[in-house]
């Protein structure tokens, strides 16, 4: 026990006592055992000296007429004793910090660890959907292939080994697998060195590559000879063969007979050429593959740029937000100066009209009125809203100038169509609407009056539509009601935007206009 | 010794102690020490009681050995507490001095 955890008992037991006499009780006791220090006592001697820690506090307790026992009790009910090898307050405020800390940490630690797992687990989902999906896709593949084998000839052999890396492993082993499958005989159904050379493809990941068939040894020639026989004796080098997948004509067109003979034998109805396994098999496979690849890393990447934008979007939306809230307190302080200067150039003028000299101030208070108010317009007109999609200053051009260029664009594009009736498959960017309901050979396509555009150029306003069509006068936008139809003059279409809801607002629709521009 | 006959007069010996002379609290208990041999931790409790009783007063005086000691000064209430002690010992002592002489074997002195 030393000086420290001693002091800090009593302290404790004492607590009852008012803060000055325990201050005072606690410097005496301090100085005591300095002094016992200094005499050459170490400081557990020097406490041991005053003997029981209970009957002390008693007695101190005693001296001010305070129960004994309660002191007893508050160091009971905190758990803190003296000289009997229990902690003391120290030391079991040490225990506690300890646990919380340690308490804390796991709670912290276990936190991170999941914020961790939420963040990576979608990742984690789609790795383990396109492992699975490849395995699929792979375990698929080999149940085909083998179910191929199962019906297949020696020219299967070469539809499946096409042209690739025959110095390759795989390569090498297809060759003298497809060797000795011709060597064996014509006509023999691909038995087991093909399919292990098959096995010995999949496995290098390279079946379906092509392999040149005059690169096959000659021991295989004999095989070679009885399958050109077989599908109309043409040589590949001559043109004859098999094709044997999209892209990938090693060999010539092989006629239709040997086509559908070739088939047939592979057990393939010709209507269903080229669509069930056999010649595309293996690259129908990859092609999937490849797709559900591609597309998965499409989704992940339309994800991850819409996140992209969510996040642009909200730094935008802040910085708008800072500076819009900046001008805005802004044009208030000054407008509340403002008001505040009008009340004032009001007592002048008073004082003025009453007979007082006080033009100059008056003046002064009047310039300082229009300034104010001038201030706070200018720093509403720096106020930015956003507007389809783009910002747009609160001082800017109104919805005529907004008007007026799109009918420059529309009139710059816009071609002229006669009455042929064209369809709309030129210039459909012109009329979004119109082409929706347009239909190819039916109507002509849409294109501004030129003459109404101009003369309603700079206006504003819609004029209401009637619903059920009819020609009317579009202000502002050069547009002109039109409901789709059949019948068109001898001039050609004259500016008839079709009208998607005959009953809707035409500020909607003008909206709607402007926002595709 | 006993501890209650030292309890008993401790009181006396540290009130005749400081009338002597102004001490400080370990300069007290090793004086008290001289006397009877009592648990230095008794004496700040009687200390601060006889402080509190108004028989003592307490003053900080510079030392050159360290911080500030407090001092305790008697007062006058001290000092008649201390006489009336100091009779009420010497009765009871008499008394029982008295009662032991009386009752021993051989009646002497």
């Amino acid at each position: 026990m030393d000086k420290r955890e001693f002091l800090s008992a009593l302290e404790q037991s004492l607590s009852v006592l008012q803060e000055d006499e325990l201050r005072d009780i606690i410097s005496e006791y301090e100085q005591h055992i300095d002094i016992k220090v200094e005499k050459g006592l170490t400081e557990t001697e020097a406490i041991a000296d005053f003997g029981s820690f209970g009957e002390l506090t008693a007695e101190i307790l005693e001296a001010y007429h305070v129960r004994a026992d309660y002191a007893a009790d508050k160091g009971e009910r905190a758990g803190r004793r003296w000289g009997d090898g229990q902690t003391t307050g120290w030391k079991a405020r040490g225990a506690m910090l300890w646990e919380k800390v340690k308490t804390g940490g796991t709670r912290t630690a276990s936190c991170v660890r999941w914020t961790v797992y939420q963040f990576f687990r979608p990742f984690a989902w789609a790795w383990k959907r396109c492992r699975e999906l490849v395995r699929g896709l792979e375990e698929r593949r080999r149940k085909e292939l083998w179910e191929f084998d199962e019906s297949g000839t020696a020219g299967d052999v070469r539809r499946r080994y096409g042209a690739g890396d025959l110095n390759s492993k795989g390569g090498r082993g297809a060759v003298s697998a497809a060797a000795k499958e011709r060597g064996s005989g014509a006509g023999s159904a691909v038995g087991n060195p093909g399919r292990s050379a098959v096995s010995s493809r999949i496995d290098s990941g390279k079946s379906g590559d092509m392999v040149r068939e005059a690169e096959i040894p000659e021991n295989g020639s004999a095989g070679l000879e009885v399958e050109h026989r077989r599908y109309g004796g043409v040589r590949p080098e001559e043109g004859g063969g098999i094709e044997s997948g999209p892209g990938s004509r090693e060999y010539g067109e092989a006629g239709p007979g040997d086509r559908n003979r070739r088939d047939r034998n592979r057990g393939v109805r010709p209507d269903r050429r080229g669509k069930t396994g056999g010649d595309f098999r293996d690259s129908g496979l990859r092609q999937r593959i490849k797709r559900k690849g591609k597309r998965i890393i499409n989704d992940m990447g339309k994800g991850i740029w819409r996140i992209c934008g969510l996040c642009v979007s909200a730094v935008f939306w802040t910085a708008r937000l800072v500076w819009n809230g900046c001008w805005f307190l802004f044009s208030l302080v000054v407008a509340g100066f403002g008001l505040f200067s009008l009340y004032g150039l009001g007592v002048l003028s008073v004082l003025l009209i009453q007979g007082y000299p006080l033009i100059g101030v008056t003046l002064g208070c009047l310039g300082l009125v229009m300034c104010a108010f001038s201030a706070a317009v200018l720093g509403i007109t720096f106020l930015r809203r956003k507007e389809n999609g783009t910002i747009k200053n609160k001082g800017s051009h109104s919805r005529q100038n907004r008007t007026e260029q799109k009918a420059g664009k529309q009139e710059h594009k816009a071609p002229r169509h006669e009455e042929t009736g064209r369809g709309p498959e030129k210039k459909r960017e012109l009329n979004q609407e119109g082409d929706r309901r347009a239909k190819p050979g039916d109507q002509a396509p849409w294109r501004p009056d030129r003459e109404d555009q101009e003369a309603k150029a700079g206006s504003e306003g819609l004029q209401e539509r009637e619903p059920g069509g009819g020609q009317k006068d579009v202000q502002g936008a050069g547009w002109e009601d039109h409901e789709p139809s059949r019948e068109h003059s001898g001039t050609g279409w004259s500016g008839e935007m079709p009208v998607e809801n005959p009953g809707e607002d035409p500020g909607a629709s003008e909206e709607r206009g402007q926002s595709y521009a | 010794m006993n501890a209650q006959f030292k309890k008993g007069v401790l009181e006396l010996i540290v009130l005749e102690s400081v009338r002597q002379r102004d001490m400080y609290g370990y300069e007290l208990v090793e004086e008290v020490s001289k006397v009877v041999d009592v648990n230095e931790g008794t004496i700040y409790p009687l200390l601060k009681r006889l402080t509190n009783e108004h028989y003592f007063e307490t003053y900080l005086r510079e030392s050159t050995e360290g911080p500030p000691r407090k001092y305790y000064h008697v007062t006058a209430a001290g000092i008649l507490y201390r006489d009336q002690l100091e009779r009420e010992w010497t009765e009871l002592s008499g008394r029982v001095w008295k009662f032991l002489k009386q009752n021993l074997p051989d009646g002497g002195s």
